[in-house]
């Protein structure tokens, strides 16, 4: 990373966060502090074990520092297969009100845009973001809170208990007149009891950075399912999560991501209640040069909760896969039920995998497991289905369908669930075309 | 509950081997400068090209920052403070073991090392390191027939410069971590061996380390070199009297297996591990690392980890021949406020390599227990397979277990497995052995013997039983 | 010392006991002498394994009081190794595993602990061998079972000889058997008999904690119980056995459900 590329993140950056601050939105202080961390930090390198394996050289010493224009071009249709209470759009990070659509919402739902929120309600917006996203030295972080502008929030309120509502998120950054980045904060609510679907959509043309965070509070007994689609096609991805679950409150959450250059999943969750449970799945694919970097954090921090984390990936080309999964039981915190796993199959030579499966454990009465595995597809399982007369191609598609089915089986309704992985297998090459 | 009582009242058993030799040693002042590499060099009256490869680790060891990745607490080291050479006195060549002053042979013979070769019986040979000399070496003149050098390594330097000067640094470069650059730099003594092609060594080689005077450093250094289609098992022992300053241990180790060659490391680690409050104890920051350079060749590392205040140690195996293997099976317990990060490294290089890490830590009382591991698979090492099993126990719930693999893979045809668990013992198990007469304390010593029988049946017999005893020792008070 | 034939060597006297705060054994009165055989039998959660447990010093059992005297000791004074060492045994209903450890080391252990606390010399595991072979066919086991991990991977079967083998070895003056036929097929069962018949002896008494009547068709009792409620409602001879087995518990008054749900 050159010292002149990281110059001109810190510029953008700047001169973003002094325009953004003339509107006295209350977030003067927040949008400074983070410039600064972000100017001391920069990005990192190879030496933070965090990072080890991420190649952000590409996308730091490329043109996207620059914000893209606001657009109401949607580049992109919304075209997952599901039906929807609400479809929310969001065009190179900025909340697009007549692209939306919240007719069938139930009254207990409420959404809003953040930069509608920052000029009615500066309090609302500060407390908001400080519950939601503790300031940290994290560059993605970091350029999201220096240069915040708008996103959307969700809250549910108990008037919808009985009623499990789907919002349907678009993403789209346009980089169709010039490369650039956007970012965007979300925020969800789901007060105790009550319990939210959404399928969140990301797409983009042209080289850009979308840089997306979430910051999610789930109140004692409430839900929310989760399912995130990278949409093949897309440059650069950060995609971080934080949520913090209160006692008997479930997260279940879905990442699919298939097809792009390089995408950052980030996904930390923190159980701060008993007997909650978070279920975090993910299914990836890279070819080409993609790269394909899944960083995930449970923290077990109070007793009886239990998690299950299952990331699966098929790596081809010079396709790279990255997983870091670390399950932290805090002192105190007995009676977890832990369970996590990471395995991935390479169908080619120069595919490569990095797996850091972790726990840290620091109460006694707790089952904590983990597994990582790295191979190449079953060769016996291989011959038999070739030997009642399957094609090689054919065969290799049916194991890589097994092999990732494991992990979309729960995926309703069963047409997205096949579109999905109609996606994904149009992600892995055919095997003359495995190797680059 | 009263087991809890019972068991804290074992607690307070001392550490066995805590005791001073009362010999003169003859030391140079603390502290760490050019002259002082100098010094040591003169006094070993090694060859210049020995002190070039001090003067130019101790140069590069300037550069480099004393690390701090690891997951341990520790105190900062002032390496101006430590003494970089003691060694007792009289320092005299010495024809037999009679010549060894009594003490030093009553200090082996406390830790449970016979030096007395009349009255051995069983076949291994034996170098005992005395702070920072190798006082005697059984067996030498009897494996000296077989062609086997075992010895003293200023006495290989003497004798077989070729030899220690063409695989010196070669398996861990002086550049490889700050320790080993500081090893590297004023390394005192150690063992070195030599199995000549063919020969399958008919005894256990053993060297018995021990640090005794006060303020200083050990570093040895042991070079291990097994030609064609040789087969060798060595082990080491350790231990340190009980002072309440942490003394520091920077040992380097390197092992190189040639075509069709075995060699067998392992290793009893019971270092002084502070008390009960975590004061004092050994720093033991250990550089372990094996080349498997011929087809064929095999390096298998088996550790039992009992002792030290902070233990980091990755023993690992270089898989560069073809159809090599690596093995790794390592016990390690921390109890009261002792801190272990350990684990291995296997790069497969090779075509057909294997590797196998069998790792089972134990957490009792304040430990933490980490198990750091890399299986690395390079692109052309066709056919890779890596089987790790890392399984943690806690006992007690202010204790923690951590397990961090490493896996990186860029070959298709690889295949490499992890597993983890962590478990703790069930109060049924406890009552179950109650109830058929067994103590608590002995019901646990049996369970804990049970997590780590995989590892224990990989080490010679009289160790495997040894290691069972001082797991139980070191185990004593931490349950409740 | 030996035990003679009808001395007392169990007696219990109002036994109040509690897990977790509910009262399951609610004054509980029993007398056991030496050579007899003696069935526990009762509907689920009436308080059957409690008293097995509780007599084996389970610590989870809370005394609330009463008394238990035993071989003239005052039982709920020692701790549950101490109770093993003085002669009483208890076949487990769910024995646990122990990986890595295997049952004839275990057993071994067990049995030199049991020794060393009578001042007795230790066995040495090539005599330790040879007297286990003679136990092993009493209880119809494969021999390799001894090499195998403590309960690692045993059937149900192999679990509850297994549980018999031990009873051989460590030669107890009492022997609880907590609901041992539970989970057996009938060969089993009658294997698993054989084992407990051959092991009567006048210095030693039995109590068979059981739920159903088909284990008493193999080993016959002297006396039969019947605890409901946390108390024993009748006793009797065999006959009581064959009664309950006609009529169910309910022909006796006793109801299923009355107890709650612990067993």
């Amino acid at each position: 990373m050159t010292p002149e590329a990281i110059d001109s993140w810190t510029e953008s950056v700047r001169a973003t966060a002094q325009r953004l601050n003339k509107a006295d939105d209350g977030l003067r202080g927040r949008r400074e502090d983070a410039l600064q961390r972000f100017q001391s930090n920069g990005f990192p390198g190879r030496k933070d074990e965090e990072w080890r394996y991420t190649p952000l050289k590409k996308l730091v010493n490329g043109p996207c520092h620059q914000l893209l224009p606001a657009s109401t071009r949607i580049p992109v249709q919304a075209d997952l297969p599901i039906e929807a209470a609400a479809r929310v759009v969001l065009v190179n990070g900025e909340f697009q009100e007549p692209l939306s659509d919240f007719s069938s919402l139930p009254a207990g739902i409420k959404i809003g845009s953040l930069a509608s929120l920052r000029k009615q309600d500066s309090g609302a917006i500060v407390d908001l973001l400080s519950s939601s996203f503790p300031l940290q030295d994290h560059p993605f972080q970091s350029l999201s809170d220096a240069m915040l502008d708008d996103g959307i929030w969700i809250e549910v309120s108990t008037e919808c208990r009985d009623e499990v509502a789907t919002i349907h998120i678009l993403h789209a950054f346009d980089g169709s007149r010039g490369a650039g980045s956007a970012h965007v904060t979300g925020i969800i609510r789901c007060a105790a009891g009550t319990r939210l679907r959404v399928v969140e959509e990301v797409r983009s043309e042209g080289e850009v950075l979308g840089n997306i965070r979430w910051g999610v509070a789930l109140a004692e007994d409430s839900s929310l399912d989760r399912v995130r689609v990278i949409r093949p096609g897309c440059d650069s991805v950060f995609h971080g999560t934080r949520v913090v679950q209160q006692g008997g409150s479930n997260f279940h959450d879905l990442m699919i991501c298939a097809g792009s250059n390089l995408v950052r999943n980030e996904v930390n969750t923190i159980h701060s209640g008993p007997r909650c449970h978070v279920e975090l799945l993910g299914v990836y694919a890279a070819r080409g040069i993609e790269v394909v970097d899944n960083h995930t954090t449970i923290e077990h921090a109070v007793e009886d909760c239990t998690s299950r984390e299952i990331y699966r990936g098929v790596l081809s080309q010079k396709g790279r896969g990255i997983f870091t999964g670390m399950i932290h039981v805090h002192p105190d915190a007995q009676r977890i039920d832990a369970k996590q796993s990471n395995d991935t199959i390479l169908l080619s030579r120069d595919a490569e995998m990095n797996s850091r499966p972790r726990l840290e454990i620091y109460a006694d009465d707790v089952k904590c497991t983990h597994g990582a595995t790295v191979g190449e597809l079953d060769e016996e399982a291989l011959f038999y289905l070739r030997s009642r007369g399957i094609q090689l191609d054919e065969a290799r598609r049916m194991l890589v369908r097994a092999f990732a089915s494991e992990v979309l089986s729960g995926l309703d309704p069963e047409e997205l669930r096949e579109f999905i992985i109609a996606e994904l297998e149009q992600c892995i090459p055919e095997s003359g075309e495995c190797a680059p | 509950m009263s087991e809890a009582k019972e068991l804290q009242e074992l607690a307070d058993k001392e550490y066995e081997f805590g005791f001073v030799t009362d010999v003169e040693s003859d030391s140079i002042p603390a502290g760490l400068d050019e002259e002082t590499i100098r010094e040591i060099s003169r006094r070993k009256d090694e060859p210049d090209w020995l002190l070039e490869y001090r003067l130019k680790s101790y140069r590069y060891w300037l550069t480099m920052k004393d690390p701090s990745w690891a997951k341990v607490d520790r105190n900062v080291i002032d390496y101006q403070k430590i003494i970089y050479y003691s060694a007792p006195k009289p320092k005299k060549e010495l024809k037999s073991l009679d010549e060894v002053d009594p003490e030093l042979l009553d200090t082996f013979e406390k830790l449970g090392i016979s030096l007395d070769e009349q009255k051995r019986l069983s076949g291994v040979a034996v170098d005992a390191v005395f702070d920072s000399v190798s006082v005697a070496t059984t067996f030498s003149d009897k494996l000296a027939d077989l062609g086997i050098i075992f010895g003293s390594f200023s006495d290989a330097v003497k004798n077989h410069p070729e030899l220690v000067r063409k695989y010196l640094g070669s398996v861990v470069p002086y550049t490889d971590n700050f320790f080993a650059a500081l090893n590297s730099a004023v390394f005192s003594d150690g063992s070195f061996c030599y199995i000549p092609a063919g020969v399958r060594c008919p005894m256990e080689l053993s060297t018995y380390f021990r640090i005794n005077a006060e303020g200083t450093g050990q570093f040895e250094r042991t070079l291990i070199v097994a030609d064609e289609r040789s087969t060798v098992s060595y082990l080491e022992g350790c231990t340190a009297p009980m002072r309440d300053e942490n003394q520091l241990h920077a040992a380097v180790v390197e092992l190189v297996a040639l075509e069709d060659a075995t060699i067998k490391y392992s290793t009893v680690q019971n270092w002084y591990p502070g008390d009960a409050e975590g004061v004092g104890g050994i720093y033991n920051f250990v550089t372990k690392r094996g080349l498997c350079k011929g087809d064929r060749s095999k390096i298998s590392w088996t550790q039992v980890e009992t002792g030290s205040a902070i233990t980091w140690k990755y023993p690992s195996c270089i898989l560069k021949g073809d159809n090599s293997v690596g093995e790794f099976y390592s016990v390690a317990l921390t109890n009261n406020y002792q801190q272990a990060d350990t684990g291995t490294k296997m790069v497969h290089i090779g075509k057909g390599t294997t590797s196998t890490i069998v790792s089972k830590g134990i957490s009792a009382g304040h430990g933490q227990n980490t198990y750091r591991g890399l299986v690395d698979v390079k692109k052309g090492a066709e056919g890779a397979r890596n089987y790790s099993q890392c399984d943690s126990m806690l006992l007690g719930d202010r204790c923690g277990a951590h397990t961090f693999p490493y896996i990186e893979v860029r070959n298709p045809s690889a295949k490499v497995e992890h597993e983890a668990t962590t478990s703790k013992i069930g109060e049924d198990q406890i009552f179950y052995c109650n109830q058929r007469g067994i103590s608590t304390e002995d019901a646990v010593s049996m369970i804990v013997n049970g997590f780590c029988k995989e590892v224990f049946s990989e080490l010679p017999m009289e160790f495997a039983v040894e290691a069972q005893k001082l797991l139980a020792v070191s185990l004593e008070g931490s349950v409740g | 010392m030996n035990r003679k034939k009808d001395e007392m060597l169990l007696d219990v006297q109002d036994l109040h006991v509690s897990v977790d705060g509910t009262e399951i054994l609610r004054g509980l009165n029993l007398q056991v002498k030496a050579g007899e055989v003696h069935a526990i039998m009762g509907p689920n959660g009436s308080g059957k394994s409690t008293l097995a447990n509780v007599l084996a010093g389970r610590e989870e059992y809370q005394v609330d009081s009463g008394t238990v005297r035993y071989n003239g000791l005052d039982l709920l004074e020692l701790s549950a190794d101490e109770r093993a060492c003085e002669g009483i045994f208890m076949a487990f209903q769910y024995p646990v595993s122990i990986p890595g450890i295997s049952t004839a080391y275990f057993l071994r252990s067990a049995l030199n602990s049991i020794r060393r606390y009578r001042d007795e010399s230790e066995v040495d595991p090539i005599d330790f061998l040879e007297m286990i072979r003679s136990k092993v066919e009493l209880v119809g086991i494969d021999e390799k079972l001894l090499q195998r991990a403590v309960n690692d991977g045993f059937s149900g079967g192999e679990k509850k000889r297994n549980e018999i083998l031990q009873m051989a070895v460590l030669d107890p003056k009492l022997a609880i058997l907590d609901e041992t036929d539970s989970g057996l097929d009938i060969d089993a069962l009658r294997i698993v008999a054989e084992g407990v018949n051959s092991l009567r002896a006048d210095d030693r008494a039995i109590v068979v904690v059981t739920h159903y009547q088909r284990l008493l068709d193999h080993i016959i009792p002297d006396h039969v119980h019947v605890l409901s409620g946390g108390r024993i409602v009748r006793s009797g001879d065999k006959t009581l056995a064959q009664e309950l087995e006609r009529d169910g518990y309910a022909g006796l008054g006793v109801d299923d459900a009355r107890a709650g749900s612990r067993t």
